[in-house]
């Protein structure tokens, strides 16, 4: 996304909050299991070539605890860890 | 935060698959609020405000965080913080001011500097600061001389880098520490988070675990630890936000 | 066995790789300085395929401050060796 144009001015307001909305501590909480159990390597390298697998349409409306929601469904679902 | 879980469709999802990855055994209730309590417990700004107010006192501190983040942070008791990257700090000067982003994802030293701000992670920031550091610091209130060199940072999650500027002041300038310090990305002023529970899980009993920020009392800094006062995020000088005064170091490259 | 040490210039690959990859896109193909060589890491565009590889961490910079609007700023990346081939 470096150098890309078209995004607008820097949101510059920011309450310094973990987490916005309960959901997104949640997925926090996933991903950090995800990583314990292997799924996620230590380095989150899995966690972002999910996310970079999301089509560019979806990224860009996507907020970042919703990438990293999306992004560990699809590890779920694509290592079939979920079950049926 | 928000307070009904299931407000939100995107809520809704995440509860469906907290119970599925419980059904299939990768988590369990307990484990999934534990990580959390720790998030709120020890990631906080607090940490790395310790190393800065330290270098500012310290020289011989100042010049071991210069060369070796990880090693001064451990000093400090913050090992763990800056464990599985390497910690760089670099220092903000007239001649130069630092910026730090991760454009492919906001990788962010979390541990050390409480959470990354929104800012940080958003699509502008991520693309624009290399591009255009200079208008992206003006829209933080940051005007900075055209002699003044900006360098951007462009790290990624097996190096974090630090800026600040190492500022000298006289002992009574300073305060206990009672406010975060600046962002390592442009150097603005990070407010304190504001308290945090860990949300209930599905279907049981919500934990009313609250952590108070920044200063959780069983983390309270020592005496010594301090930073300098600000006002509004800005320096004596009168320069906002990014870049001056309480940022954290950054190490300079040597000029070209 | 380290190819590249401080100082030497360097040109980031123009590749398109398929899958993920930690080299900008904003950085390929350009030209750069060697600054900082550091510990080896396994390689990210590896790793993700379970193919355990090293690769040697850097740190370039753009070879001079870019003259941008109301002066000058240079950019240091964070890279991995992998990504670099020696530039004239």
């Amino acid at each position: 996304m470096g150098g890309q144009t078209g995004f607008g001015p820097v949101p510059t307001g920011d309450n310094g909050q973990f987490f916005h909305a309960d959901w997104e501590a949640r997925v926090y909480a996933i991903v950090r299991v995800l990583q314990r159990r292997g799924v996620i390597n230590a380095a989150f390298d899995d966690l972002r070539d999910a996310i970079e697998r999301i089509p560019p349409a979806e990224y860009l409306t996507m907020s970042y605890y919703e990438r990293w929601l999306r992004a560990a469904e699809m590890l779920l679902a694509e290592r079939g860890l979920l079950g049926r | 935060m928000s307070g009904e879980h299931g407000e939100l469709p995107v809520a809704a999802r995440v509860r469906r698959l907290e119970e599925r990855m419980i059904a299939a055994g990768l988590a369990t209730d307990t484990e999934l609020d534990e990580i959390l309590e720790q998030v709120f417990a020890f990631a906080s700004p607090v940490n790395g405000a310790r190393m800065v107010a330290r270098a500012w006192k310290d020289p011989a501190y100042r010049d071991r965080l210069l060369a070796d983040g990880n090693a001064a942070a451990a000093e400090l008791g913050l090992g763990a913080g800056a464990q599985g990257y390497l910690l760089k700090a670099v220092e903000n000067t007239p001649a130069v001011h630092n910026m730090i982003v991760c454009p492919l994802c906001s990788c962010y030293p979390t541990a050390l500097l409480g959470p990354s701000p929104s800012w940080y992670k958003s699509f502008a920031y991520r693309s624009r600061a290399v591009r255009e550091p200079r208008a992206v610091l003006a829209e933080f209130g940051l005007e900075l001389p055209e002699s003044t060199e900006i360098r951007v940072w462009d790290a990624n999650s097996e190096a974090a880098t630090w800026s600040c500027r190492c500022a000298r002041k006289a002992p009574g300038r300073w305060t206990k520490l009672s406010c975060p310090p600046s962002s390592p990305g442009t150097g603005s002023s990070v407010p304190p988070p504001g308290k945090q529970t860990v949300p209930g899980r599905p279907g049981g009993q919500r934990r009313p675990i609250t952590c108070s920020s920044p200063l959780p009392p069983h983390r309270k800094p020592p005496p010594d630890a301090c930073c300098p006062h600000r006002t509004a995020g800005r320096d004596r000088h009168g320069r906002g936000g990014p870049g001056h005064e309480g940022d954290v170091e950054r190490r300079v490259l040597p000029g070209r | 066995m380290t190819r590249f040490t401080a100082g030497a210039r360097v040109r980031a690959r123009a590749a398109d790789p398929d899958g993920h990859t930690r080299l900008p896109r904003y950085a390929r193909g350009h030209i750069g300085e060697v600054v900082e060589v550091r510990a080896a890491w396994p390689l990210p565009d590896d790793a993700v395929r379970g193919v355990f590889a090293l690769s040697r961490s850097m740190r370039c910079a753009s070879p001079r401050p870019r003259c941008g609007i109301r002066g000058l700023h240079s950019v240091i990346i964070d890279m991995w060796e992998s990504y670099l081939e020696e530039a004239p």
